[in-house]
């Protein structure tokens, strides 16, 4: 065996600069992706009808796709009628997209998971329809939206990786870049690996501590 | 007369099924109303019907005269009728005195320190003041409704409705809830009251309506009803529920 980690240790600056764009998509695509979430959601528990199926084809047509597929129209395919986006816009909002027809799908199962008599006890001593979901629905849902939340943030964490391939230089490429020169791929992989874990990782402790403090509430 | 509640030739359906059928009753302030009837009569249809949980298909909802439809300000309605339902409904994620401040805080807007001091008054009302800080959770089930009846008089309302308050409860907590409702009705309370608590009717109905299939079957003093039912099916409901 042919095994040299002082390679990774010497290209460790350049992985961190990696870390920090691959923090900066996810974070993004995470803040617009539950925006996008909490809008399609509202659409979706809505009597709209119209609102109701623009979201229902949304999800449908997201969930169906490969996130890479997407990524490619956002960035190779729309120039291709007038409309150039920068790489980096095109990462994060390709991501987001991805990221909120899932969430969307969270957020609406946990509202339905509530209770419906807390809606009625809610409607039943005055409160309207809006005071009632902020108030006494939301807090009932978000607990319960959590753990799958959760899962979610890590996926689009992960899926972050993609945007390498619309010439993003996060975390995966970044890898990439340093084997070219080093041709240690075994090393250099596996660096990567463990630096998307230990990102992970601080995720899910943040969330786990956020999680039991709900829980005691 | 004047009516607090009166519907007229109601009519409601989920989907192909009937649950009234040209319904009528009316309810005098004050006064204390018992329905009973079998699952399914429609029973606890009457009571969303009042506070528009459900809508109707056709006929007219007044309330103290005037016609519930669509200009009626429905959050303002339903603070004037408290709901009491079979399984609570407390909002678990608040304590005993948040559910009963949250309407006043958020509905009437006022202030915590007021809003607070009628909290406080209803838990002792009902029992409870040293369960202020308690979550629905801690709570026993008799426990739990007496703050869901508190919750329902916080906004000061002119009628309560009880849909089968005493149904989820274990049998040794019915008689804690039964207390309180008693005690209502004493201080005048207006009450509409779904049960199946045949010894709570007779103590404290004015007025005893037997509903089966979406109709009023019979109604009368709790002496007739009980004691010299006219209807063949009222006898049977409560030969059935005797045993």
């Amino acid at each position: 065996m042919n095994l040299d980690f002082s390679v990774v240790l010497t290209k460790i600056p350049i992985l961190l600069e990696g870390c920090v764009v691959t923090l900066q998509i996810s974070f993004f695509a995470l803040l617009l992706g539950m925006i996008f979430g909490i809008a399609g959601a509202l659409c979706r528990i809505s009597s709209n009808r119209a609102l109701n199926s623009i979201a229902f084809m949304y999800v449908w047509v997201i969930r169906g796709t490969p996130v890479m597929v997407q990524l490619f129209i956002l960035y190779f395919g729309l120039p291709q009628l007038g409309i150039k986006l920068p790489s980096m816009v095109a990462g994060v909002l390709g991501l987001a997209i991805n990221t909120g027809a899932y969430v969307t799908e969270i957020i609406r199962a946990g509202i339905q998971a509530v209770d419906k008599g807390q809606m009625e006890a809610a409607l039943s001593v005055g409160m309207s329809f809006r005071q009632a979901m902020v108030r006494i629905i939301g807090p009932q849902a978000t607990k319960i939206c959590i753990p799958p939340l959760v899962n979610q943030f890590i996926m689009t964490l992960k899926n972050s990786s993609i945007a390498s391939l619309v010439t993003i230089t996060e975390l995966f490429r970044t890898g990439e870049q340093i084997i070219y020169t080093t041709f240690r791929s075994f090393e250099v992989y596996t660096a990567v690996a463990v630096l998307y874990l230990i990102m992970n990782s601080v995720f899910m402790v943040i969330a786990d501590r956020l999680e039991r403090k709900m829980a005691r509430q | 007369m004047n009516y607090i509640v009166e519907m007229k030739n109601v009519y409601k359906s989920f989907g192909p099924v009937e649950v009234l059928k040209d319904f009528n009753i009316q309810l005098l302030e004050g006064e204390k109303v018992v329905i009973i009837g079998p699952s399914g009569s429609g029973k606890s249809t009457v009571l969303r019907c009042i506070n528009k949980l459900e809508p109707i298909q056709s006929g007219e909802i007044f309330f103290e005269g005037k016609k519930v439809d669509e200009q009626t300000d429905l959050c303002d309605l339903r603070t004037h009728i408290g709901m009491v339902f079979q399984r609570f409904n407390l909002f678990p994620h608040k304590t005993a005195l948040e559910n009963i401040v949250e309407a006043p805080l958020v509905v009437k807007g006022m202030s915590r320190a007021d809003a607070e001091t009628i909290g406080e008054e209803l838990l002792t009302r009902v029992g409870l003041a040293d369960k202020r800080d308690s979550y629905p959770r801690e709570l026993s089930g008799g426990q739990q409704q007496r703050v869901a009846i508190a919750r329902a008089l916080a906004m000061n309302p002119k009628i309560l409705l009880f849909d089968e308050p005493t149904s989820a409860l274990d049998p040794e907590l019915v008689g804690e809830v039964l207390v309180v409702m008693k005690d209502l009705a004493t201080e005048g309370m207006t009450m509409v009251v779904v049960t199946h608590e045949m010894a709570f009717a007779k103590d404290v109905a004015d007025r005893v309506i037997f509903m089966d299939g979406g109709v009023i079957v019979e109604e009368g003093t709790p002496a007739d009803i009980f004691e010299t039912p006219s209807q063949e099916r009222t006898q049977q409901f409560l030969k059935r529920i005797r045993h």
